[in-house]
């Protein structure tokens, strides 16, 4: 009932990353806070300690501070698909805060969705996709339909009556080569 | 684009099979046929997937039963509803049209096998058949083939 | 809202000022009202549906917002490609001419003078035109070596089409950093200012570079996808049995391999085309003629290497590796074929 109002999708990459270089998809990290309000302080002590570190690790991250007066902390991060997504981080620790910029950044900008398969391929065969030809015995090719060879059940061990064929069959010829 | 396009075609292909009821039980030959319909022999299968196939029987005239049950079997289901009748055993003993034949591309194995009546053997067969003894001269034999009509 | 939820007690004393007088103020009392006032559902219904009205915002440029550094932004695309662009470099390639004449315009309105110390992308464009054409075709007949040189050309013209470039492009995040006269900037200024990159980056940091760079954006985009869906064969038949005679084999039969519901509507073929006793391929179809024909194409895809289940294209180590012959041309398929064909 609710698999089509909770969205879903496929496991998707934006232009092949990876398939070539990997670039990151972070584009833009925006830094909204308040100097003086007690729900920025764990903003505030980022910004002093772990900022310029990330700054450093991450220079393809174009990094903007926005301190406005009494509003809260958030955390805005631009991604190169166009996606705007805002994380609001007031009253969260230095280390909440980290780990937030951590998971902006290795994030695609791709909408978190239900994925359906955790794996994508374009060739999904390489044999070839079963057609009811596959593994199908030429010789029916020239069969024509019915046919009483292919009818019969066959059986894993010869009848009672096939049984006694042959080994009259073995008598005789043992008594013609006894003749002999 | 073709490529996609025919190679669903050919994986979800309807296959036309035959089923031969000459001498087999009908209630062991369901499980069989009833695989091919649902289509539990491809790899493809799923319940909500359309691949199931068509099963010709032929001679269904000739299926084997015991004692009366060709004449007095009836398929019983409740369906809650007052009055229904249940169905007789029907037997069909037209010949296949040439249409339907043309449609076919497998046969399905039989599920009992046929015994080989009197009247199959030759005569050179039956004559090297091995015996521990041969019947006397003046043995009459009893009737072996169907009554000659009263003149 | 809190003011919402009280009644404010001032209007008790407005109105009850006898009240307040006699004493009866000693116990101030609050009542509190929960919910929305019958009015509210109404008005903000309407608030909305005006909004609507009046359509979506207007897109703007980002760099209309307050938050914007055009030079870290520059600093920021390179290193985010993992290339060493020089700044001017870069600029320039991402400055349309369309934009310095728009300068020049503003710039003679509000009487600043003519001059505009701005130099557009033409020239870098046409480097990294030419440079993208040679270096994309060189690679595809490197990995294709037995395709035809008219399949070469369509999978190089799908991978160079503006559309594709625009898109990588867009991807890349060079559309806010565009300078052009139009916004939002079109999908030819787009694939222009990624050429011009190219050939930004031929010029600075030369061709090897230039070559990864090509490789990891433009020719990435052929994976997954099928080169027979980008170059059109017309008559695999008669393709085939050229190809087959070039190669001194015997001529083709097609051989039907299955049937299935011949009568009906879901008829099943299929076909397999054999040369010398051998099968070449064999192709399925709704009727004999589409099951013949993929037959023939399926035999085409593996003489010319382009089936579905071949190994990947090179890139990374692998294609760092590549010694490509750039001077080397693939067969054209019109080597393949009879005068009569050819007509």
């Amino acid at each position: 009932m609710s698999h089509h109002i909770i969205p879903s999708g496929f496991v998707r990459t934006v232009l092949q990353n990876g398939v070539g270089r990997h670039i990151c998809q972070l584009q833009r990290l925006t830094l909204k806070f308040c100097k003086s309000t007690v729900g920025s302080k764990g903003m505030r002590d980022f910004i002093e300690n772990n900022l310029l570190d990330f700054t450093r690790k991450n220079p393809g991250v174009v990094v903007y501070l926005q301190p406005r007066r009494h509003r809260t902390a958030r955390l805005v991060a631009e991604y190169l698909n166009g996606d705007v997504h805002q994380q609001y981080v007031n009253n969260f620790s230095e280390e909440e805060i980290h780990e937030w910029v951590k998971l902006l950044r290795s994030q695609s900008g791709q909408k978190a969705v239900r994925l359906r398969k955790y794996w994508h391929t374009d060739n999904p065969s390489i044999q070839g996709i079963w057609t009811p030809m596959t593994n199908r015995d030429t010789e029916l090719n020239i069969k024509a339909f019915p046919d009483k060879s292919l009818s019969a059940k066959l059986l894993e061990e010869s009848t009672a009556s096939e049984k006694l064929l042959q080994k009259a069959a073995e008598l005789r010829s043992k008594a013609s080569q006894s003749e002999n | 684009m073709a490529h996609h396009r025919v190679q669903q075609w050919a994986t979800f292909a309807r296959q036309w099979w035959v089923y031969d009821a000459t001498w087999q039980c009908p209630f062991r030959s369901a499980p069989a046929i009833i695989k091919h319909l649902q289509g539990k022999h491809k790899p493809i299968y799923h319940p909500t997937n359309d691949c199931g196939d068509h099963v010709v029987v032929i001679n269904s005239k000739h299926i084997a039963m015991e004692g009366d049950l060709w004449r007095t079997f009836k398929y019983s289901h409740h369906t809650g509803g007052k009055d229904s009748e249940d169905p007789d055993l029907e037997t069909f003993s037209e010949n296949v049209p040439d249409e339907i034949l043309k449609n076919l591309s497998g046969q399905i194995q039989q599920v009992m096998t046929v015994p080989k009546g009197i009247h199959e053997y030759t005569e050179e067969e039956k004559a090297e058949f091995p015996a521990l003894f041969d019947w006397p001269q003046d043995h009459i034999m009893m009737r072996s083939g169907p009554s000659k009509p009263k003149q | 809202m809190a003011q919402s939820g009280y009644r404010i007690l001032s209007c008790f004393y407005k109105t009850n000022s006898r009240l307040l007088n006699s004493g009866f103020t000693d116990h101030v009392f609050v009542t509190q009202v929960r919910g929305r006032k019958r009015w509210h559902r109404s008005l903000y219904k309407a608030f909305y549906w005006r909004r609507i009205e009046q359509g979506p915002e207007p897109e703007r440029p980002r760099s209309a917002w307050i938050n914007w550094n055009y030079d870290a932004e520059i600093f920021a695309l390179g290193q985010r490609l993992k290339e060493d662009f020089t700044e001017t470099t870069l600029k320039r390639a991402l400055t349309h001419s369309s934009y310095i004449q728009k300068e020049k315009v503003l710039r003679k309105d509000l009487e600043m003078g003519d001059e505009v110390h701005l130099e557009d992308n033409c020239e870098l464009v046409k480097k990294g035109e030419e440079f993208t054409n040679d270096y994309v075709k060189a690679y595809l007949r490197h990995s294709f070596p037995a395709l035809p040189e008219e399949g070469i050309c369509s999978i190089s013209e799908y991978l160079q089409s503006d559309e594709m470039l625009a898109e990588i492009g867009r991807n890349i995040g060079i559309k806010d950093l565009i300078l052009c006269a139009e916004f939002p900037p079109s999908t030819a200024t787009l694939s222009q200012s990624l050429k011009a990159m190219i050939g930004g980056l031929v010029q600075d940091q030369g061709s090897h570079t230039a070559e990864h760079f090509v490789q990891d954006f433009i020719i990435t985009m052929m994976v997954g996808k099928d080169v027979m869906e980008m170059w059109e064969i017309v008559n695999p038949m008669g393709v085939l049995q050229s190809v087959i005679q070039k190669q001194q084999h015997g001529d083709i039969e097609s051989r039907l391999l299955y049937e299935t519901g011949a009568n009906t509507v879901l008829a099943t073929y299929m076909v397999g085309v054999y040369s010398d006793k051998k099968l070449l391929g064999k192709g399925y179809g709704e009727t004999l003629s589409i099951a013949e024909e993929m037959a023939a194409r399926d035999a085409l895809r593996k003489f010319f290497g382009i089936t579905l289940n071949q190994e990947p294209l090179p890139f990374n180590e692998d294609g760092h590796r590549l010694e490509i012959d750039h001077r080397k041309i693939n067969a054209s398929i019109k080597d393949y074929l009879t005068p009569s064909q050819l007509q």
